[in-house]
């Protein structure tokens, strides 16, 4: 027991008897009602359910990636905005801080569809009129496609400010970007099966957002005229390397790269990560003829594996530039008693092979 | 839902009987009184019929059952706040009522929304932060923080009282 006073204090919430069987009598007339209404349909959809059963085979055949673009101007122009306007309100926002008529664009993101067809959504980085406002591991949100909302949650910065943001999409509306003709305005978070990608190359379609919430310490407050749009870029060519290789008691875990993000994880030992103040990790990546690729976002968290030895370090940022077939993964260690900077760990990833060796 | 399960009365009221406690505690956590709480877990078990998940544990479905009641009580809540503007007085509403609160529990329903159902799961029900952030959906890092956030929380309404052990 964490806490006896909490657990003795909770333990006479309860129901009383009359509200207890108020509440069961309503449940089982429910029960009966929705029984009644879904035994009549069956017997018409019985012929709609072959049909059905083969779509969804079909979908469930296809794993893809969805990235969201960076917001700079690239061949594909701007992907991903995501507009809010201000419902005139001044109590939207627990704790009563403004955020008025702006523009958010994320600089890196991915939407990951899985075979059942969920979204995992995650935001690495975002940009609030230039400046940086989330940067942590916590937006990422697998998203089932059967609930009746989607939402998810994060902390974004602003002056200093923590403001605990909760976006939940209650309308949504896939839209193929060429013409911005609607073409679903299904509550799913599916992707229709015709607009899902069958090769490698982008689909762009806009997924429109008409409402969100966010709050405070003080509560949630919806801003009911907003809107927010964002386009994605499918593709279905993303590297995935996850191969555990080990050098100087340093793990690389994994990268992952896509047209628009790359993410490289190192699980790195305690007493070179958290037990000793003077020395800061960090992860580095470059190509082979020492171009660096930015990693913006570093994340220190504990290790999946082996928590009580290792922390893990997580770092994104830019896509790998065309081309690039080898990638130099190195752990630096900074000391700043001294500023000096030695390489703790250093790795070849081949991104044909898709392999990992360690360099002596 | 077409291909979901249809449960007979009898399975409907042995899935309320062992999980009405869970549910109703969670839901007055979020409504802080009787008859909200009344209406949010009468909605909890009209979710589970017309959803009709199958569950594989009786943990499986006690999880379902917190997550989907977590989520019934905040949209109320948010929809209170819709409201707010046309109805002066919800701004006082929910508010606790004698059902036997105390210092304690009042100072854990009077925490922010997002940390009650962790608080609930970890003090009450004795999950881990592992357990939860498997039960919630939501990453490991999120649950500590909730935890630690609501935790300096109640250090400081409850000073002494609040002794972890």
């Amino acid at each position: 027991m964490k806490n006896s006073k909490i657990k003795d204090s909770w333990s006479r919430i309860e129901p009383d008897g009359s509200a207890d069987s108020r509440i069961l009598s309503s449940v089982l007339a429910e029960n009966r009602r929705v029984r009644e209404e879904r035994e009549d349909k069956m017997t018409i959809n019985q012929k709609k359910a072959g049909k059905r059963a083969l779509t969804f085979a079909l979908a469930a055949a296809l794993i893809f990636t969805l990235t969201i673009g960076v917001g700079a101007a690239g061949g594909l122009g701007r992907l991903f905005s995501l507009i809010t306007q201000n419902d005139g309100s001044d109590a939207y926002n627990g704790d009563n801080l403004e955020l008025i008529a702006e523009r958010m664009e994320p600089v890196t993101g991915e939407i990951t569809s899985t075979q059942k067809g969920n979204l995992k959504f995650s935001v690495k980085e975002a940009y609030y009129d230039g400046m940086t406002l989330y940067c942590a591991s916590e937006i990422e949100t697998d998203i089932d496609p059967n609930a009746e909302e989607t939402d998810w949650n994060f902390d974004i910065y602003i002056n200093g400010v923590k403001l605990d943001f909760d976006y939940t999409l209650n309308a949504r509306r896939w839209v193929k970007s060429e013409d911005g003709k609607y073409i679903s305005d299904s509550m799913s978070t599916k992707i229709p099966d015709e607009f899902r990608p069958k090769g490698t190359g982008d689909i762009r379609v806009k997924y429109v957002a008409t409402h969100y919430s966010y709050g405070g310490e003080n509560g949630n407050g919806d801003l009911e005229a907003a809107s927010s749009e964002f386009t994605v870029a499918c593709r279905d060519d993303a590297v995935n390397i996850a191969e555990t290789v080990m050098q100087n008691d340093v793990k690389f875990r994994y990268l992952r790269s896509s047209t628009a993000t790359t993410e490289v994880c190192m699980d790195v030992p305690v007493e070179l990560s958290e037990n000793n103040p003077d020395i800061s990790c960090g992860i580095s990546l470059s190509t082979e003829d020492g171009k660096y690729i930015s990693l913006n976002t570093g994340i220190e968290d504990y290790s999946d594996e082996e928590p009580e030895k290792y922390s893990q370090l997580i770092y994104s940022g830019e896509a790998v530039p065309e081309g690039v077939t080898t990638l130099i993964a190195q752990l630096n260690a900074y000391d700043t008693s001294d500023n000096s900077n030695t390489v703790a760990a250093k790795f070849r990833i081949d991104l044909v092979e898709k392999s990992v060796v360690p360099i002596d | 839902m077409s291909d979901s399960l249809l449960r007979t009365d009898e399975e409907i009221a042995d899935i309320y009987q062992r999980h009405k406690k869970t549910v109703y505690q969670v839901c007055y956590a979020y409504m802080k009184n009787p008859a909200d709480t009344e209406d949010a877990v009468q909605d909890t078990f009209f979710r589970l019929i017309k959803s009709g998940p199958e569950f594989d544990s009786a943990e499986h479905e006690k999880a379902w059952l917190i997550r989907v009641a977590a989520n019934v009580c905040k949209n109320m809540v948010r929809h209170w706040w819709r409201r707010r503007e046309n109805i002066e007085e919800l701004s006082e509403v929910p508010c606790s009522e004698d059902i036997g609160t105390d210092e304690v529990i009042s100072a854990v329903l009077d925490l922010p929304d997002r940390y009650k159902t962790a608080v609930y799961l970890y003090y009450y029900e004795g999950y881990t932060s592992t357990e939860i952030a498997g039960l919630l959906k939501k990453p490991k890092s999120t649950i500590r923080n909730y935890l630690h956030e609501a935790r300096a929380i109640l250090r400081e309404r409850l000073g002494e009282d609040f002794d972890e052990e």
